[in-house]
């Protein structure tokens, strides 16, 4: 993105040592004392420096001034990673090399939110071109700018300044890979790396049972057969895929109350752990859909592979962020049977829950994340933590008492047979998996 | 009364966001305009009308530019220490408080343009030495060949060499090309 500023002025400086330069004159002459001059000489070469220089460049209009233009080196990063951006002139690597000295440029940028900037006030002053890194701490969609830029001569003669549009950058979830092992309760494909709990192709041990017309020969083991006299074959559980439906619970973005710049809110929350559950299942070769219970960030079609892991991170990327509560609930649609549903909420709305036991009945295998970060109505946070908590409101108190009562709500679920888990990161997810698998091989009683 | 004093804590606020770079300068200018100024008033009389003016116009001058480096009170106090200085024949001296008007004046003049709270490049500096060496050769080189003949100062020989020495360094100082490329330096 290139700008071209307006026309230079003279700056003070220049009218300084004209000024300065000419009343040493003026004395010298009144007085009679030629050698006075010694005293403006300097600031009088200075300012004829400037003007000469900026002659010369053919900038007697005040168009000496080169354009500026910014450049990043990058247009979307990961959550936690650093862009470099580079405010400079397009003739400042030829300004260097041919000696004639690229203009000054004075830049700054205003501070994004849950971003650091270096350096750190996001102003810095350079020859040529300015750098400035962008760290970024949360996802979502940043602005840096406008960008401010003061361009002057090598004196500081003469100054211009201009604004640049700002550098979008987006910032994509942290997807780290999540701790969870690839066994699920009921894989409802055709082939795929999970054990089901029926025989068939696939590697991991069943039975060793008698061989049998169309069993294949490699399978046939031969320890058995010699040790008992009779063909001996073994049979192996299948191995299928899945449906995995991620349900994003947006109808509240919470965060804990005077934290709000720097904790993390459920959405971040609910967005890291949408990002690890898909990488995972996609990783492995599953099909992950997603669906919105609000409209934050919007429900996604089933499909697999990377290219539906990069569609998926980008739209956590474009989630918004500042919108105000949703009140409308979007009912999921139709659900295979045995699906997975991977339901990511705080679990602060009854229609939520409501849904996920409407799931439960459909047939899905649900998992709950919560979502709510645990520095919501703690009371016993750090201190400084509640900086700038208004004495006369207890909204932590509130908070800690709307925790309780959500208590009673996770236990109803577990005892339908939900599991909740907290997000605590990729290792969240992990036993909640395996319990759900064990449960589903136990042996069951039969009905009279 | 209550907006003077909001003001003055504004300013105080102000002051606090300033760099440690803007600092360096600025205090670098107001050491190198005292200077000038006791260089300027050095075998005279304190006491006397000129002196004081002087001095007060430096003063004055020198902690308003120094407070905000892009105002025009920079003017008034280099002024002052040139005026100051015109009661001097020597022409050391004359010199002197040329060379540390000329520092004070690009101090300001870089300080003018990095914003209060920005850091300095080095190559920002670089360049501005680079071009008040230019400067201040060119004076140099005006003064031995031009202003010291007006003058009817006897001038050793070599001070011809001195010029023409300063006048090869302008060249080279304006037409040699950087050692640090925009690529490489940070």
């Amino acid at each position: 993105m290139t700008s071209s500023p307006p026309p230079s002025s003279p700056t003070p400086a220049l009218l300084r040592a004209v000024a300065v330069g000419v009343l040493t004159a003026v004395l010298a002459v009144m007085a009679g004392r030629p050698e006075l001059l010694v005293l403006g000489l300097p600031l009088l070469a200075w300012a004829v420096l400037a003007v000469v220089r900026r002659l010369a460049r053919g900038g007697a209009d005040g168009t000496d001034l080169a354009s500026v233009r910014v450049r990043s080196t990058e247009r979307s990063i990961a959550e936690g990673g650093t862009v470099r951006i580079v405010v400079d002139t397009p003739d400042a690597s030829q300004a260097s090399t041919s000696g004639s000295s690229g203009s000054l440029l004075g830049v700054t940028v205003p501070l994004p939110a849950h971003a650091a900037l270096t350096p750190p006030r996001g102003s810095r002053a350079d020859a040529g071109s300015v750098p400035l890194t962008v760290t970024a701490r949360r996802w979502g969609r940043y602005e840096i700018g406008p960008i401010h830029v003061a361009l002057s001569d090598p004196l500081g003669a003469y100054r211009t300044q201009t604004r640049l549009d700002p550098v979008m950058l987006r910032v994509t979830p942290d997807s780290s890979l999540l701790e969870a092992p690839p066994n699920l309760p009921a894989p409802i494909g055709v082939a795929g790396v999970h054990l089901s709990a029926r025989r068939g192709q696939g590697t991991a041990l069943a039975d060793v049972r008698p061989f049998q017309r169309g069993d294949r020969l490699h399978r046939i083991n031969w320890r058995v057969t010699s040790r008992t006299g009779t063909l001996h074959t073994n049979a192996t559980f299948a191995e299928r895929d899945t449906d995995v439906l991620v349900v994003a619970d947006t109808l509240q973005d919470v965060v804990a109350p005077g934290l709000e710049a720097t904790a993390e809110t459920s959405l971040d929350l609910t967005v890291r752990a949408i990002a690890a559950v898909s990488r995972h299942y996609l990783g492995i070769g599953d099909r992950v859909g997603l669906y919105d219970l609000g409209s934050r960030i919007g429900t996604l079609r089933a499909g697999t592979g990377p290219r539906q892991l990069r569609i998926i991170v980008d739209t956590l990327a474009r989630a918004h962020r500042t919108s105000g509560p949703v009140t409308r609930v979007q009912k999921v649609g139709a659900l295979r049977g045995s699906t997975l549903v991977v339901v990511c909420s705080p679990l602060l709305d009854d229609r939520v829950v409501a849904q996920i036991g409407e799931l439960r009945a459909r047939g899905a295998d649900v998992i709950v994340v919560d979502t709510l970060p645990p520095s919501v109505g703690d009371l016993f946070s750090p201190p400084g933590a509640g900086a700038g908590r208004d004495p006369q409101r207890f909204w932590s108190e509130a908070w800690a008492l709307r925790r309780l009562l959500r208590e009673s709500t996770v236990r109803a679920l577990r005892e339908q047979g939900v599991p909740v888990t907290l997000w605590e990161g990729p290792g969240s997810l992990a036993p909640v998996l395996l319990s759900l698998s064990r449960a589903a091989s136990a042996p069951r009683m039969r009905r009279a | 009364m209550r907006s003077t004093l909001e003001s003055i804590a504004q300013l105080l606020a102000d002051l606090g966001h300033v760099s440690r770079a803007q600092w360096a300068l600025r205090l670098l200018a107001a050491l190198s305009l005292v200077a000038a100024q006791l260089l300027a008033c050095a075998g005279h009389p304190l006491d006397g009308v000129l002196p004081a003016l002087t001095s007060a116009a430096v003063l004055v001058g020198g902690l308003v530019q120094t407070l905000r480096p892009d105002a025009s009170m920079g003017t008034l106090a280099l002024a002052g220490a040139v005026v100051a200085a015109c009661a001097s024949a020597d022409v050391p001296v004359l010199a002197g408080v040329a060379v540390l008007v000329l520092v004070t004046h690009v101090c300001w003049s870089l300080a003018a343009m990095v914003p209060a709270h920005g850091r300095i490049g080095r190559r920002a500096v670089t360049t501005t030495v680079r071009w008040a060496a230019a400067a201040a050769l060119l004076a140099l080189a005006a003064g031995l060949g031009v202003v010291l003949p007006l003058a009817g100062a006897s001038t050793p020989a070599w001070t011809m060499v001195l010029g023409i020495l300063a006048l090869i360094a302008l060249v080279a100082v304006l037409l040699v090309p950087h050692g640090t490329s925009p690529r490489r330096g940070r």
